[in-house]
């Protein structure tokens, strides 16, 4: 049995808290509505985020495979000191895009594979697999940068939906059936002090036509 | 009474990721940095991948008269089901969707919900949500 909330039983009250139960069953509504799309959103994005993590543990197994040939083709100390040389890469802008009112990251980033030429280490002293290392990387920097953009996006729906959650419980299971209970509570009081102003004036009138006798 | 203020703020709150106005697709195009305005004072940045994929669907003199982001609709009275209004609004959805046909010209359609995510996954900048109380 639900609480119910410390009012008088008064009409007025009565009609005031119909009025906040029609409210609050609006707010329900719009708020269940918001959760249900924050779930198809969150599922959406799910997907391709597992799709991305896929593809950049392949991509990174690749990369690492060759980063192994590369080191063993020229050497450990050779490929750090080739490693130093490259140049920097291009930059990424991290802009905003909203969902439903979550501020979500949106990266837009050029492609970061370059030609051998753009790296900035000398082909004379490297081979070509320090060339298909490269490339490799750069290729799982291109997923992992999609993937950071998708992760961020599901980190932040989930905390939404966490919240929305709350506030739709507290709704359908605190605060509706308590003013719900309050409603009968006070609909019954009224009932109540009507019988009992009833009763009174039948006892009146029994008593005014006994003296009358 | 403090509830009704919470709640009353809630329902306010709901549609704030709306844009205060939106942008034809070809105004879009020739901005640097393609955005919206919010409700609630914050950018809503577009990609412009996206914009050209939208242009892509359409005929040039049909860029001026869509108007982004495309809204769909949600109401709890047409539960598992969305809106979507405007001619050429209708025209993008359908062809991502398959379903566009040259002879019929809709201002508005209704479909099922489950098709939501197709839409989300193709446009998901250029599409929002808009939550309606009828």
């Amino acid at each position: 049995m639900p609480e119910i909330l410390k009012v008088k039983p008064t009409r007025m009250e009565l009609l005031k808290l119909k009025r906040r139960i029609k409210l609050a069953q609006k707010g329900h509504k719009l708020l269940k509505e918001k959760q249900d799309a924050l779930i198809m959103e969150f599922f959406t994005i799910y997907d391709e985020a597992l799709s991305l993590r896929k593809e950049l543990a392949q991509k990174m197994e690749e990369a690492f495979a060759a980063l192994r040939l590369a080191e063993i083709d020229v050497g450990l100390l050779k490929l750090k000191e080739v490693a130093l040389g490259v140049k920097p890469n291009n930059e990424i802008t991290i802009r905003k895009r909203n969902i439903m009112g979550v501020p979500v990251p949106l990266i837009e980033a050029e492609s970061f594979k370059r030609k051998p030429d753009e790296r900035g280490y000398p082909f004379v002293s490297t081979s070509s697999r320090v060339d298909i290392a490269a490339q490799k990387f750069e290729e799982v920097l291109d997923v992992a940068v999609r993937l950071a953009e998708v992760e961020e996006t599901l980190k932040r729906l989930a905390r939404e939906i966490e919240k929305t959650k709350r506030r739709v419980n507290a709704l359908e299971y605190i605060i509706i059936p308590r003013m719900e209970a309050t409603v009968k509570f006070i609909s019954q009081r009224l009932d109540e002090i009507e019988r009992e102003n009833f009763f009174r004036l039948k006892r009146v009138k029994a008593l005014l036509e006994a003296r009358h006798a | 009474m403090k509830i009704d203020k919470i709640l009353n703020k809630e329902i306010s709150r709901i549609n704030l990721h709306l844009p205060k106005t939106r942008k034809s697709l070809a105004k879009l195009l020739e901005e640097d940095e393609p955005k919206v305005e919010l409700r609630d004072g914050s950018k809503h940045y577009f990609k412009k991948e996206e914009l050209l994929f939208l242009s892509s669907l359409i005929d040039e003199w049909e860029k001026d008269k869509l108007f982004l982001p495309i809204v769909l609709e949600l109401t709890p009275v047409w539960h598992g089901y969305f809106k979507i209004h405007g001619k050429i609004e209708v025209k993008v959805i359908e062809k991502i969707l398959g379903t566009y046909d040259i002879l019929e010209e809709k201002s508005e359609v209704t479909l099922p919900r489950y098709l939501l995510p197709k839409i989300r996954r193709k446009l998901p900048t250029t599409t929002t949500y808009a939550f309606i109380m009828e």
